[in-house]
């Protein structure tokens, strides 16, 4: 398969992951903000993306309506799920004839509704609602993708791209929301908390699961952990890791590829970092340092693909 | 709707123009007979633009330049088919041709009930074929790709579309490397040979290390891997120095010359403007002639002189004088009409036809080809350019 081609459908499926997860993080974050008694921090959003140089170059205060503007529909802002979904869209393109008609029609439709959103339709109080359409968007792609999609090289690094951002994602959803859970577990218990981490759980579609697996549990360190390591849960950043893993493995017995040094050790590098969670007291300065280092090894690791995969081959012979 | 009686005559008269243009350009490129024996002026092929000397004593295989020609054919107010220009640098429209008949197939089965409608949705299998055919001496599986500008092109969708009908990669010049004057497309697993080039981007962007230096489309030692017999390039670098307006007029006579045979297919009578007594009986028939530039292509330039205004005329007139040598002029052909579905009624409408032919060891002729109709009423430009349609073409068995 062509490289660039390997390199489309890799940013497809990050670009449509990227979407997903932003709508949750922004629907999870609305539901905090809407509690009188929490503060409407939405700088820390801003944060999560570090995005603030480009955020505070246009806008004065990172007020609820400026940063879902730029979030959701704004044209200008790189990172808006608008442009996410336009990404998805122009990598798809290009490849049009390695993805199912059913896949590109769907994606092209979602861009269209995206592109018809306006202020009035993003606002806190239909948030909610932008974010379940979002979300739904994105899963109908998925199951499309699912349902479709030929099991080719194309397919494999398809899954690569969406679980490298997934596993991106959610370290930073971890982070920021952590931060502020930690904040307020001196009063373990207190109605506040309960709420909080059940909308961090909530955010990452993990609630149900969490309570099943850890019944009695309420501390945020399980929930940190949880997203961190757990192996069943599939937004779990080890779980993500090993579904890289195995797609990278497919592409070497299936495919044929050499997976290279490059590529082995950048993803060993990372594993090894997810798998250092400590099983006790989990504190906001670790969760910090351990979010960017799973950052960075991904960051690795995207490089390593590229080099290997999408960029400039060496000669053959 | 073509009968069998008149496709042969297209087919057989397209035929033997895409051996004299794969001869003519062997010959330019080769011995420059045709030159020396005074059939073809020298400054029509050495000052002509598309006329490139890296390609003399470059051989091809096959001696086959031009893998794909598009003949345009208009019919005369004789009934008699006449051949306004050839196309043999890459002529586009293809894919009309096969998604016109898939819709026509969908939406009006019954109009093909017992008709026996000779297909064309072969035409991928085909022009695969005899690129094959064309590959490298030695080559046994050859890898073959389509190079296209990228998504941008007006033509990408009919790049995809080839691509695809053939099965083959669509690349860009991005995806390419020349090492050792060898050709490789990157792909995952690394570097992979390429030995035939189906290009959709002209000669100038082919290789920045030859042609234009800030070509972003190409793949710089391209050249040097088609100099070597490394790599079949179709169409052949070059060729639109045979498909000038200025050599068509000459192209009966070099039929005769190289064949010995009458053209099947005659040209519209053409004079020179760059003959004295060509530009003197354009310039004294303005108003009755159609004249066009010589070097323009997608119908861009092209004056009707009965249908023009005074003050065109005289734009026109200028533009002559100013420069001779890039204008003809030819006699108002009246082209054929054709029922057409304007604004729910059908109205008659001019169309011409471009029919493709396909060289490889040998030349198949696509049964059909892309009739283009000019929407505009009385209009002559049938050039999509233009704002102009297409038409299913049927040739019957």
């Amino acid at each position: 398969m062509l490289s660039r081609y390997a390199e489309n459908v890799y940013w497809l499926g990050r670009y449509i992951e990227r979407a997903e997860n932003l709508a949750r993080l922004l629907d999870t974050h609305g539901s905090f903000a809407r509690d009188p008694r929490a503060t409407g921090d939405w700088e820390a959003v801003i944060r999560i993306n570090a995005d603030e140089e480009l955020f505070f170059s246009r806008n004065k205060e990172a007020t609820a309506a400026a940063v879902l503007y730029f979030y959701l529909i704004d044209p200008k802002s790189p990172t808006s799920t608008l442009n996410s979904v336009g990404y998805a869209r122009e990598n798809a393109r290009t490849v049009r004839h390695l993805i199912s008609t059913e896949l590109w029609a769907h994606l092209n439709t979602f861009y269209g509704e995206m592109h018809e959103l306006r202020r009035r339709d993003i606002g806190l109080a239909r948030l909610a609602k932008v974010a379940a359409f979002i979300k739904t968007n994105c899963q109908t792609h998925t199951g499309i993708a699912e349902g479709t999609l030929y099991r080719d090289q194309a397919y494999r690094f398809y899954q690569l791209g969406r679980h490298v951002e997934r596993a991106d994602q959610t370290s930073r959803l971890l982070d920021v929301k952590y931060r502020q859970l930690q904040s307020v577990e001196e009063d373990p218990g207190s109605p506040i908390d309960i709420s909080q981490w059940n909308a961090l759980l909530r955010s990452a579609a993990g609630y149900q699961a969490y309570r099943r697996t850890r019944p009695g549990s309420m501390s945020t360190s399980d929930v940190a952990r949880f997203l961190m390591s757990d192996s069943e849960f599939p937004r779990s950043i080890c779980f993500c890791l090993y579904r890289i893993k195995y797609d990278l493995a497919c592409l070497e017995s299936e495919h044929g590829l050499e997976l290279g040094d490059e590529v082995r050790e950048t993803l060993g590098r990372v594993m090894e970092i997810s798998g250092q969670t400590p099983t006790d007291r989990i504190e906001p300065a670790w969760l910090h340092q351990f979010a960017d280092a799973i950052q960075d090894g991904l960051l690795g690791l995207s490089g390593a693909l590229v080099s290997r995969f999408f960029g400039v081959a060496e000669a053959a012979e | 709707m073509l009968t069998p009686a008149d496709w042969e005559t297209i087919e057989s008269g397209s035929i033997q123009r895409v051996q004299t243009l794969n001869l003519l350009l062997a010959d330019i490129y080769g011995d420059q007979k045709a030159i020396k024996d005074g059939i073809l002026p020298a400054d029509l092929v050495f000052k002509n633009p598309n006329y490139r000397p890296e390609m003399v004593g470059l051989k091809v295989p096959e001696n086959c330049y031009v893998n794909v020609c598009g003949v345009d054919v208009v019919r005369g107010g004789d009934g008699q088919f006449v051949v306004l220009e050839d196309n043999a640098r890459s002529p586009s429209g293809v894919s009309y041709v096969v998604e016109n008949r898939q819709l026509m197939r969908r939406t009006m089965p019954h109009l093909f009930e017992g008709m026996n409608v000779r297909p064309v949705l072969d035409y991928g299998l085909r022009l695969h074929r005899a690129l094959c055919e064309a590959a490298p001496a030695g080559v046994s599986d050859p890898q073959v790709v389509l190079l296209s500008p990228g998504p941008f092109n007006s033509a990408y969708f009919e790049h995809v579309f080839l691509a695809r009908e053939m099965g083959i990669p669509l690349v860009t010049g991005q995806d390419m490397v020349v090492e050792n004057d060898k050709l490789y497309m990157r792909t995952t697993g690394g570097l992979m040979p390429v030995h035939v080039i189906y290009r959709r981007i002209n000669d100038e962007f082919l290789d920045p290390e030859v042609f234009r230096e800030d070509s972003m489309l190409g793949v710089p030692g391209l050249m040097r891997a088609y100099a070597k017999g490394n790599v079949t390039i179709a169409n052949a670098v070059g060729t639109g120095v045979a498909d000038d307006k200025g050599v068509y007029a000459y192209i009966p006579r070099l039929i005769k010359y190289y064949l010995d045979q009458d053209a099947i297919l005659p040209n519209v009578p053409t004079n020179l403007c760059r003959e004295k007594d060509g530009l003197q009986y354009t310039l004294d028939n303005l108003d009755k002639l159609v004249t066009k530039p010589v070097g323009e292509a997608g119908g861009y330039g092209v004056v009707i002189g009965p249908r023009a205004s005074l003050r065109e005329l005289e734009a026109t007139r200028k533009a002559i004088e100013k420069d001779p040598a890039n204008y003809i002029s030819q006699p108002m052909v009246e082209l054929s009409v054709s029922p057409t579905l304007i604004g729910g009624r059908v109205e008659p409408r001019h169309v011409d036809l471009r029919p493709f032919c396909v060289t490889g060891k040998s030349t198949w002729v696509l049964p059909g080809g892309l009739t283009r109709v000019a929407l505009k009423k009385g209009s002559l430009v049938v050039n999509s350019s233009q704002g102009g349609g297409s038409k299913d073409t049927w040739v019957l068995e």
